[in-house]
């Protein structure tokens, strides 16, 4: 709440990360709730599902942060490369 | 046909000097691009120090980013018709440059390899890397209906217009697949010549990896996929 008060993330993270714990909050405080959750799968105990969403879940995380971590590798080659190139041009000026 | 021969460096104190007297005194009129990738064991001073001694044009990589990186920013200086890649260690022997050059010249192809599996010196002995050198050249052969005898090879010969109008991504040691695909994708005929070669060993400097084989075969994987 206080990052979003400061501007130092967006409305849209904002409102995951609420979600995110009020739900994780109902959960502990209702563990039984799970079991909907469970039935609407199709998995037998909604401790099960609750650790199947998890997975699924680290794993697009790491997709998502693998695809990032990817975007950043090649923007710093290409800022380090411009910077090579401007070195260069300096150097070659009188 | 002026020669602009691309020199990517990485930690080669070593090798580095002796190797770039050896480009400039062979055969050719020639340019000589070196880009040293952001070396950590004193290569960068060494070659600011020939910078001002020998007629190359150097440029500085401030953080290390790979062999593809660095010769794509040399690429973006190339003033030659034709490009030539040279490592900066001492497996391969410039001397050779005219008869990699010679086809180009003749207007047979635009893209010449030199080949270390067509009867030149060649001291590799079984080892992993020439296991994945192998199975490099075949992935390529069957995906892109080539003949080669090395894809691996450093030494490759290019017309600089063609090379400059590849949309090349590479950053590492993906550079060879990854213009092997692009040449192959445009029909461009690819001739091998036969080159001497001599193995160093990775405690004598060498960097590629068995990740780095597998990084090629999915470069060459990607290419074939995507445009």
């Amino acid at each position: 709440m206080l990052r979003f008060r400061k501007r130092e993330i967006g409305l849209g993270p904002f409102l995951l990360w609420t979600g995110f714990w009020l739900v994780a909050g109902v959960l502990v405080l209702r563990p039984s709730a799970t079991q909907w959750v469970a039935h609407q799968l199709g998995v037998g105990r909604g401790a099960d599902a609750t650790f199947y969403l998890g997975i699924t879940a680290l794993f697009y995380l790491f997709l998502r942060m693998q695809l990032k971590i990817r975007d950043l590798e090649h923007q710093t080659t290409e800022l380090v490369r411009k910077l090579a190139l401007e070195g260069a041009r300096k150097a070659e000026r009188p | 046909m002026r020669l602009s021969v691309v020199v990517p460096v990485y930690n080669e104190r070593r090798t580095v000097e002796a190797l770039l007297r050896r480009v400039l005194a062979a055969p050719g009129e020639k340019e000589v691009i070196v880009v040293d990738d952001g070396s950590t064991d004193g290569t960068t001073d060494l070659l600011r120090g020939l910078a001002g001694e020998l007629p190359i044009r150097l440029h500085v990589h401030p953080a290390n980013r790979g062999k593809g990186a660095a010769i794509r920013t040399a690429l973006a200086e190339v003033r030659g018709e034709v490009v030539i890649i040279q490592d900066a260690d001492l497996e391969y022997d410039p001397e050779e440059y005219p008869k990699l050059v010679a086809p180009i010249e003749r207007g047979e192809t635009n893209v010449v390899y030199g080949s270390r599996y067509l009867g030149g010196t060649n001291d590799l002995p079984f080892t992993h890397y020439k296991l994945g050198v192998q199975v490099l050249t075949w992935a390529a052969n069957l995906l892109y209906g080539l003949r080669l005898t090395d894809e691996a090879t450093c030494y490759k010969v290019f017309r600089a217009d063609l090379l400059r109008s590849l949309p090349l991504r590479c950053e590492r040691f993906e550079f060879c697949p990854e213009v092997t695909a692009r040449v192959a994708r445009r029909g461009e005929r690819i001739l091998e010549v036969p080159i001497a070669y001599h193995y160093r060993t990775r405690a004598q400097g060498k960097k590629i990896g068995w990740r780095d084989g597998l990084e090629a075969l999915v470069t060459l994987l990607r290419c074939r996929l995507t445009r």
